[in-house]
């Protein structure tokens, strides 16, 4: 089949070293690339953050761009810009990223402001203060603000016990954020920002040995200081009882969530819930998009996703904007009649085959960019300690069957096993 | 522990042109882009279409719209949903919009389908059956989008923004997609008469670009070569400005813990003779992290979460516009504060704000460029203003030509202070009052949608 084609095609060259510190470098040459991404992973989110010091991992993200030994604050993002190149960081469940991509000759200066930042972090009380005040911003402008901007927040707190990693968005909590000092924004650097504590690719116009010789050259003297290992949390049972939490807001209509628990990042069934989920959600011809959309016209539009999470739980979804006045109830019940019958026939084997279409166009796609790729490689070293991943993962897709399908939709998406997360539109706000 | 290593000192970059694409032109009118970029596994695929908003009619405003989103519910040869899943089975992704310009019409397809997908991209072109149920459910979607458009603080802002800065009586100056009373109006007959009379080959544009094949050119022939003419040219309207700008407007929006800001006047288009340099000065002024506006608003007084500003070209003529979200007790001394660094004649470009923006602007481009597409999307950008795929590296060259004094000269000339529009969304009631504690009246307007 055509899809198969591609396969034999695609193999990405990845050098994957540990500096003596316990800095892993992972070089992906391509010579046809523009440019050069530097991309580091530190293995701290927020997951790691105690009951009390929420919202840390991501106000500790701004201030990585606040000054370290040799560089002022805000010169970091400024410099890299002023010579052609991109920079950003994201903090995420159970990762902080942070990336450049600039042309071949300005990549020493970015492993420079890179490596001058892992080994020193030079805040005051001043910008401490004013990057507080830029993360409450970002969290009024991003949730606080806009309609249904508490989702997040919401699904996590329906799925999963108070104070366990996962129950809390990265955002946090303000209070917490005013609680942090700067005693403790050290104690979270030196705990966590260490060589042994992160991976850096380096992807684009870049030979294997440059890439060795330069990480060696601007890292390697930085010292070697133990990170503490995650805490593991052991898998949370399904739901039980049919959860549900109603909320009443000043939205345009409301919003239902079905939602379960998923297995962990690194689970056999992973790829097949991403399967199943893409051929009931993806494009015209998905089954719910048919269904409800087109067909019985009961949503405005529908999705399906997974969390992705890496410690014990994950959290996989089903989410449908319903059409003004339709009867949820029959929504719910259209959903549960579609993974019923996943569960017991499998999918036709032309949707499998469409889902894997889609894969990987996707796939493809995501990793034309080197900036993406060397994300791709960072990810898949940190959390799967296998960066060569991106070249079997198209494999793995390919040989999942229908049978793989219908087990994974009967062992992890069982109807009596989800919680319900639902908008209601409050009174006097509906049209 | 080893000391650590010195600054490194970043050489100067090599030159970068965007490549030229090979250009055919087809009998039927339509010209076609070819961007051969070797490694690029995932072929973008964009029929740039000469149908201008201001050819809809104004009773049913939004009908370019719905005819896009519509256009690949069905085809002749694959009637309803027989038509996506042909297209999803080759793990092809259609999307379209229709723009002030132009729709666009798109396809994203692995090289390995590019035959097959250029057949589907030339059906749903020329041969949508666009029927009435599925007409008529794109209807309701569409209203079902202007409501939660109109609960969005950010876009009931830049409505606000649209509505000041250009006269209502071109359509640029109203909503691209329609309002509630023209898109409640839409019927399937209108939706097939726009496509039938505008959805033709004359003046369109069809960009490939990825690893193509070599026998490419061919395909695209082959798929689009029965496209048949239209009987008439579509009529640009040239953007006409608000007479009764400018204004100060708030925009009610109970309950926000935020107001949108946005500040700004009627602007240039790409063939303005300063183009470069403002590129360059807007750049300068807003559009990057150590950019004035960032730097102060954002990193010196923790107002917004990110402040930008830059122009935004039309086909014919455009706007300027500043726009941040900030909380609402710090709100309007932030427009202020935007207003009096957007007044430049106080406070001139440096040359060094001019060359890190000129060496951002340069040196960012072939990193933007990476993927075919990007490429595709720009040169669709170039086609449906009119402009020639070379253009792009024209205007590079001219910008590493800006000087100091042309970039401050040049936006002090374009973006005059006493000219600038201020639109505020958010608790009218404590902006208003803070506007007239700064000895300044605003007005209270309501965003119909």
């Amino acid at each position: 089949m055509q899809f198969m084609l591609e396969l034999t095609r695609l193999h990405y060259p990845v050098d994957d070293i540990t500096l003596d510190n316990g800095l892993r470098v992972l070089t992906n040459p391509d010579p046809m690339a523009p440019g050069v991404a530097v991309n580091l992973w530190y293995r701290v989110g927020s997951a790691d953050e105690r009951p009390g010091a929420t919202g840390f991992a991501h106000l500790f993200e701004h201030l990585m761009f606040a000054g370290s030994a040799h560089v002022a604050s805000g010169e970091h993002l400024a410099t890299i810009q002023s010579i052609g190149g991109s920079a950003n960081a994201t903090t995420s469940f159970d990762r902080t990223n942070y990336f450049e991509t600039v042309g071949p000759q300005a990549l020493e200066l970015a492993l420079w402001l890179e490596a001058d930042r892992m080994g020193s972090l030079d805040v005051d009380e001043q910008n401490l203060q004013t990057q507080r005040d830029v993360v409450k911003e970002e969290k009024r402008q991003r949730y606080d603000n806009v309609p249904y901007g508490d989702q997040l927040e919401l699904l996590l707190r329906v799925n999963f016990p108070e104070h366990h990693p996962y129950a809390h968005p990265a955002i946090g909590s303000m209070a917490d954020l005013d609680a942090a000092t700067l005693n403790d924004v050290q104690t979270f650097y030196q705990t966590w920002y260490r060589p042994s504590g992160a991976v850096l690719t380096l992807a684009g116009a870049i030979t294997s040995a440059q890439g060795q010789e330069l990480a060696h050259r601007y890292f390697a003297h930085l010292p070697d200081i133990p990170v503490p290992a995650n805490e593991e949390v052991d898998p949370l049972p399904p739901h039980t009882g049919l959860p549900e939490l109603v909320v009443s807001r000043a939205v345009p209509r409301p919003i239902l969530h079905l939602c379960w628990r998923t297995p962990a990042l690194r689970h056999h069934d992973r790829l097949a819930i991403e399967m199943l989920f893409s051929l009931i959600s993806d494009g015209q011809s998905s089954r719910l998009y048919r269904r409800l959309v087109r067909d019985t016209e009961l949503a405005e539009g529908i999705g399906a996703d997974d969390f992705g999470l890496a410690r014990g739980t994950s959290l996989g979804l089903i989410s449908v904007r319903p059409r003004e006045g339709a009867d949820l109830s029959r929504i719910t019940d259209e959903i549960i009649s579609t993974l019923d019958d996943i569960a017991t026939s499998g999918p036709r084997p032309e949707e499998l085959a469409r889902a894997k279409a889609g894969f990987e166009r996707e796939w493809l796609a995501t990793l034309a960019p080197v900036d993406e790729r060397a994300d791709q490689l960072g990810y898949y070293a940190t959390l799967f300690d296998d960066p060569h991943r991106i070249n079997t993962e198209l494999t793995r897709i390919e040989q999942l069957d229908v049978d793989d399908i219908a087990a994974a939709a009967k062992r992890w998406l069982n109807p009596q096993a989800r919680a319900t997360l639902r908008y209601e539109v409050a009174e006097g706000e509906s049209e | 522990m080893n000391h650590f290593p010195v600054r490194p000192v970043v050489g100067p970059a090599h030159l970068w042109t965007l490549q030229a694409p090979r250009e055919i032109q087809l009998d039927n009118g339509a010209r076609l882009w070819l961007y051969d970029l070797p490694g690029q596994h995932v072929i973008s695929a964009q029929v740039v279409i000469d149908a201008p908003l201001s050819c809809e009619p104004a009773p049913v405003e939004g009908c370019a719209t719905i005819a896009v989103q519509a256009s690949d519910e069905g085809s002749l040869p694959h009637p309803g949903p027989l038509l996506a899943e042909a297209v999803e089975d080759i793990g092809a992704l259609f999307s379209g919009n229709a723009r002030q310009s132009s729709t666009v019409c798109r396809m994203e397809v692995p090289v390995t389908q590019l035959k097959p997908a250029l057949k589907l991209l030339a059906e749903i072109v020329t041969l949508p059956t666009f029927e009435t149920t599925d007409i008529d459910r794109h209807r309701s979607l569409r209203l079902a989008e202007i409501e939660q458009m109109l609960a969005r603080s950010s876009a009931l802002a830049m409505l606000g923004f649209q509505k000041a800065i250009f006269d209502n009586s071109c359509r640029v100056g109203r909503p691209a997609g329609g309002r509630i009373s023209t898109v409640s109006a839409i019927r399937r007959d209108d939706v097939a008469a726009f496509h039938d009379r505008w959805w033709r080959p004359g003046g369109a544009t069809i960009i490939l670009a990825g690893d193509l094949p070599a026998d490419t050119a061919k395909l695209a022939e082959n798929a689009f070569g029965s496209w048949a003419p239209g009987q008439e040219q579509p009529r640009h309207e040239i953007t006409v400005k608000n007479p009764a700008a400018p204004v100060v407007w708030v925009i009610d929006r109970p309950g926000s813990v935020q107001a949108d800001l946005r500040i700004g006047a009627f602007g240039p288009d790409r063939l303005h003779p300063q183009w470069a340099a403002l590129q360059v000065a807007s750049c300068a002024i807003g559009g990057s992290f150590g950019s004035r506006l960032n730097r102060v608003l954002r990193e010196e007084l923790g107002f917004t979460y990110g402040a930008g500003a830059g122009f935004r070209p039309l086909a014919s003529h455009g706007s300027f516009v500043m726009q941040a979200s900030c909380r609402t007790e710090v709100a309007v001394p932030a427009a202020l504060a935007a207003v009096d660094l957007l007044t430049v004649a106080d406070e001139p470009f440096t040359s060094d704000e001019v060359l890190d923006a000129k060496t951002f602007l340069l040196g960012i481009a072939p990193l933007r460029f990476q993927t075919a597409a990007a490429i595709a999307d720009e040169a669709s950008v170039l086609a449906g203003s009119g402009l020639e795929s070379s253009w792009f590296n024209e205007q590079q060259a001219k910008i590493s030509a800006v000087s100091a004094s042309q970039a401050s000269e040049a936006f002090i000339d374009t973006v005059r202070p006493e000219k600038l529009s201020l639109v505020l969304c958010g608790d009218a009631e404590q902006l208003i009052a803070d506007f007239e504690a700064q000895g300044l009246s605003a007005e209270a307007v309501v965003i119909e949608g």
